[in-house]
């Protein structure tokens, strides 16, 4: 005992400054300077800790890199556009940031580590600065690094001829969903709690933010989307710091605990959804099901173009479940029903939704077009891209730059930019525009001006109806559009092809009348076109039965051939209208095309089914069965099950002692099971319990 | 009474899901002490030692450190609180010399000589890597790392766990030394009560999660009693003795050991009719264990003849 209190150190003296008011007991909170410094050798730490990450990445860019250039990627495109890039820009982003997040967190799951880590004279929310610091650092360094010297290749003439500066915002989308994912990763690694349980919800999130880099059309749509995700990770994740522990319940910041809760119950929509699922069809019914009653009595107008060029109109009238059809010119006069039969165009007034192009479809917003030399070779390689409306040339072999093309015509470098084409394309071929139809001709350097809309006026939509001339493996599908459909915001024109006059105008009261459904297209087999005596059905039995109880029917006929109504249905029109429109040699071909994705038209070879064919188009008229509504079965199981979700809910609002318990009940009513599994998701499960009484206390020695 | 306490724990209670693992436990720590928890495994040291650190939350109960409630410890505070988990966790891909960089950039009273002179004294290579020592080596790289900030407030959760007896002799000598300097509050939770019983001024004892003491050490050993009673024909059946740890027969002898000794003690004693009642003096180590024990069902390992040839006989009941 003495010995080892001889060999005891003797007491050094205290560095200089730094003794402290022990008498006192106050503690001076650290100085800026020390708090930087040790904010510094965190952020160092957190550094070294995980050089391994960037270097894994690294690795797994290289192999990247060598596959393109393996596959020589994708000619005449920027190396931005191509899939071989942009796919594992995405995936390798996201993985890694889940990854960094995860792996520089859970080291330290061990309990005195933890303890290591959090007791020192630094706040909580300091050390969380110091570890975001630090992890945000390392994945910059790990994805920053190859996506920076992807942009710089991208730039030069290695990464293909043209370049333009949003070719980088897919990347740079790419990055941000790393990023984010890196703070889910965080997340799941740093929070207590079950790691089979809400711990490991948050990957969910990763896999839909994902999922939202590549379905959101916008780039800023995006960057909304990202800032408000990042705002509550970063909130969640602070949550998680000041919160963690040996399971410490420590109440964390209310705006922490909520975007922990959003997270959670956004992370568990999933779930959610496949569990409302069955209420949702109850709900709203599906494509497929046709119990119920008729839709209400209506009435759908929509127009038609003969092959003679002229203009009939087409009024279906559902009354007391009858519909009827009417054709008449366009002062109302009657029509006899042959000439109902050989429309050679019908389209529907209706508004065209579309979801818009999205940013990183470089494809989409960049036309590339190759003027070819005499050994059908590319010579000059022509940009055009839609949203700055003016086409760039390259010289394919050098890159070098060839000029602009425009609205107003050729540009060559250094002289003033011709006037671009309006923002808004109508249509690509040919190029149409709200204030007329151009023709480009890229080996002559021309634009030609074919068509314009009178004043005050602009073009809405342009239909070409081609006629198709003959079929030649060696030269391609010929074919001419003899007429073009020219609906303005005021008149609808039909346009002779080979004269460029207009044929026909009509004046549009409401051109944008909803009656199509075009969206609703059957990808799947087993078509059939049944004679169902008086008439023609064209139906398809629907997936789920074999009995096939409720077939889906598509179109009626009546007896005499006549279409009674239709749904997404492809009509066939002749030449001349002499050869019937519904043979059914043709129309069992007219489905095959369908399945194969062929949808709006059909050459047919000299040895075909029926030489007077000219074309298939796609039309439709609305379904007269509306979804189907309740029945008293339906009814029945839908209260139970509402009753049923009602009743889990209950217990589980006294047991989490949830406020507004009468709002959750009514929710539980109304949208069934999400509710008792958004109040799972959302708190810890097994709730907790009453305590039992302490222990008696035996024979003590307390002074 | 402790007047000025470093440490004031009021009721304090931690359930574990239904697990009851600190149980309304009340108790202070007085300044400038070197207090020893003790307690057996499980017996809850570890977590109240948490809980005092603000790394875990109480079910129950409260706790104050440094005048401060341990929930809400400002950062400044824990600069002045040395905490050495019983697992003594290091970097361990940090050299010693990086560790001390890096624990020093959150101390500006970082005592340089105090770190040096702790590894020196566990034989640590600045260029080692912590994650590469020994486990009484790492032991020093955190010692080191807890005392060079100078706290006013050690608290040492089995510092001793799994170390050699060199190392461990190290660890002591370092403890030792931290005892020297005035003021300084060393919370000590260990098994090794030969160190204990050399340094500790303070004593507190957990037992399944209860408080059985909290009292200086003098205290302690004052209340804690033995008697030898011997008797010329086999000892009779004890009556019952309030406070009684321990009793074990020794051919016609009883060795009884009592926490509290009531004053009749020795007159019901004497109602026995023994040739003779001695009062002997307990040691430390005896009288803990015997504090903290289980006497239920240990009657076949304490059953042990006096000499080799005696007979051997059934050890003596516990009231």
């Amino acid at each position: 005992m003495m010995m080892m209190t001889e060999r005891a150190p003797a007491r050094p003296h205290t560095t200089e400054g730094s003794g402290r008011d022990r008498e006192s007991g106050a503690a001076p909170p650290l100085s800026r300077a020390a708090l930087r410094r040790g904010m510094s050798a965190l952020v160092k730490k957190e550094l070294r800790e995980n050089w391994a990450y960037p270097l894994m990445c690294w690795l797994v860019w290289a192999a990247i890199a060598i596959l393109y250039t393996w596959t020589a990627g994708e000619q005449g495109i920027n190396i931005l556009g191509s899939v071989l890039i942009q796919i594992p820009t995405a995936l390798t982003a996201s993985a890694m940031g889940l990854w960094i997040g995860i792996g520089s967190t859970i080291r330290q799951r061990d309990p005195d580590q933890w303890a290591l880590f959090i007791h020192r004279p630094v706040s909580r929310s300091h050390l969380f600065l110091g570890r975001i610091l630090g992890g945000t650092l390392l994945y910059t360094l790990a994805l920053g690094l190859p996506f920076a010297l992807l942009l710089v290749l991208a730039a030069t003439p290695a990464g293909g001829p043209f370049f333009e500066w949003h070719m980088t915002l897919p990347t740079l989308a790419d990055f941000l969903t790393g990023f984010l994912c890196y703070l889910v990763g965080f997340l799941i690694g740093d929070r207590s709690a079950f790691i089979l349980g809400s711990r490991v919800l948050p990957v969910f999130l990763a896999i839909a933010l994902l999922y939202a880099d590549f379905l959101l059309p916008r780039f800023s749509w995006y960057l909304a989307l990202a800032a408000l995700a990042a705002a509550l990770l970063l909130l969640a994740n602070w949550g998680s710091t000041l919160s963690r522990g040996y399971r410490l319940q420590r109440a964390t910041p209310l705006p922490a605990r909520w975007s922990l809760r959003i997270l959670l119950t956004l992370a568990f929509l999933p779930l959610v959804a496949l569990a409302s699922l069955p209420f949702w069809i109850i709900l709203n019914g599906h494509p497929f099901n046709t119990i119920g009653p008729r839709a209400p009595d209506h009435t759908t107008t929509g127009y038609g173009l003969t092959p003679d060029g002229a203009l009939v109109k087409r009024t279906l009238t559902s009354s007391n479940g009858h519909l009827t059809v009417t054709t008449t010119d366009l002062d109302g006069h009657s029509i006899a029903p042959p000439a109902s039969q050989t429309l050679m165009q019908s389209w529907s007034l209706a508004p065209r939704f579309s979801w818009p192009t999205n940013y990183r479809e470089l494809d989409r917003q960049i036309t590339t077009y190759s003027v070819a030399d005499p050994s059908n070779q590319p010579r000059e390689l022509w940009y055009f891209v839609h949203p700055a409306g003016l086409a760039y040339g390259y010289d394919a072999k050098t890159h070098a730059f060839l000029g602009t093309l425009g609205q107003s015509g050729f540009s060559p470098p250094g002289s003033a930019r011709p006037t671009p084409f309006q923002h808004t394309e109508v249509d690509s071929y040919p190029f149409t525009y709200p204030n007329g139809i151009f023709q480009v001709d890229f080996d002559r350097r021309t634009v030609t001006t074919l068509w314009q809309p009178p004043s005050g006026e602009r073009l809405l939509q342009i239909i070409s109806a081609p006629e198709f001339l003959a079929h030649s493996t060696s030269r391609g599908l010929q074919y001419r559009f003899a007429w073009q459909l020219l609906i303005t915001n005021k008149s609808l024109g039909i346009r002779n092809t080979e004269t460029g006059a207009l044929q026909a105008t009509l004046a549009l009261q409401d051109p944008l009348t909803p009656n199509t459904r075009l969206d609703e297209l059957p990808d799947d087999h087993g078509w059939a076109i049944e004679d169902t005596g008086p008439g023609y059905t064209v139906s398809h039995p629907p997936p789920f039965t074999v009995e096939s109880r409720f077939p889906e029917t598509f179109a009626r006929y009546d007896a005499a051939g006549r279409l009674l109504w239709s749904r997404h249905l492809a009509v066939v029109t002749t030449s001349a209208g002499a050869a019937p429109s519904h043979d059914p040699r043709l129309r069992r071909l007219q489905w095959d095309q369908f399945q194969r994705g062929l949808l709006t038209s059909l050459t047919l070879p000299a040895a075909g089914l029926d030489p007077t064919v000219r074309h298939i188009l796609l039309t439709s008229s609305p379904n007269p069965y509306f979804p189907s509504l309740l029945t008293p079965w339906l009814n029945t199981g839908l209260l139970l099950g509402a009753l049923l979700c009602a009743l889990l809910t209950l217990p589980l609002t006294a047991l989490y002692r949830t406020p507004w318990k009468p709002a959750w009940i009514l929710a539980a009513l109304l949208l069934g099971p999400a509710i008792p599994l958004t109040l799972l998701a959302t708190h810890s499960f097994p709730p907790p319990r009453p305590r039992p009484a302490p222990n008696p206390t035996p024979t003590t020695i307390l002074t | 009474m402790v007047t000025d306490p470093v440490i004031v724990v009021e009721n304090l209670t931690k359930y574990f899901g239904k697990k009851c693992v600190v149980d309304h436990v009340s108790f202070a720590v007085p300044r400038g002490s070197v207090t020893a928890f003790l307690g057996r495994n499980g017996s809850g040291k570890s977590t109240t030692l948490r809980i005092l650190l603000g790394l875990l939350e109480p079910t129950l109960g409260r706790s104050e450190v440094l005048g401060h409630d341990s929930q809400n410890l400002p950062p400044a505070l824990r600069g002045q609180i040395g905490y050495l988990p019983e697992s003594h966790p290091v970097i361990g891909w940090m050299t010693v010399d990086a560790t001390e960089k890096f624990q020093s950039a959150f101390y500006p009273a970082w005592n340089r000589e105090v770190f040096q002179a702790t590894i020196d004294h566990f034989g640590l290579d600045r260029s080692a890597k912590a994650g590469a020592l020994s486990r009484g080596q790492r032991a020093g790289l955190a010692l080191a790392c807890v005392l060079a900030p100078e706290p006013e407030l050690l608290i040492l959760d089995d510092p001793a766990l799994g170390l050699d007896p060199v190392a461990r002799r190290a660890l002591l000598e370092t403890i030792l030394y931290i005892t020297r300097s005035p003021g300084r509050t060393v919370l000590l939770s260990s098994h090794l009560l030969d160190d204990i019983e050399r340094i500790a001024d303070y004593l507190l004892i957990l037992d399944r999660s209860v408080l059985r003491a909290a009292c200086p050490v003098e205290v302690f050993r004052e209340r804690i009693a033995q008697f030898q009673v011997v008797f010329d024909h086999a000892p009779p059946e004890l009556p019952p003795i309030p406070g009684l740890l321990d009793s074990l027969r020794v051919n016609n002898a009883l060795r009884i050991t009592v926490a509290n000794p009531p004053a009749d003690l020795e007159q019901t004693l004497a109602a026995l009719n023994p040739i003779e009642i001695l009062r002997q003096p307990v040691n430390f180590q005896d009288a803990v264990t015997a504090y903290m024990s289980d006497h239920r069902n240990r009657g076949f390992f304490l059953e042990r003849p006096a000499s080799p040839h005696a007979p051997r006989s059934a050890a003596g009941g516990a009231a």
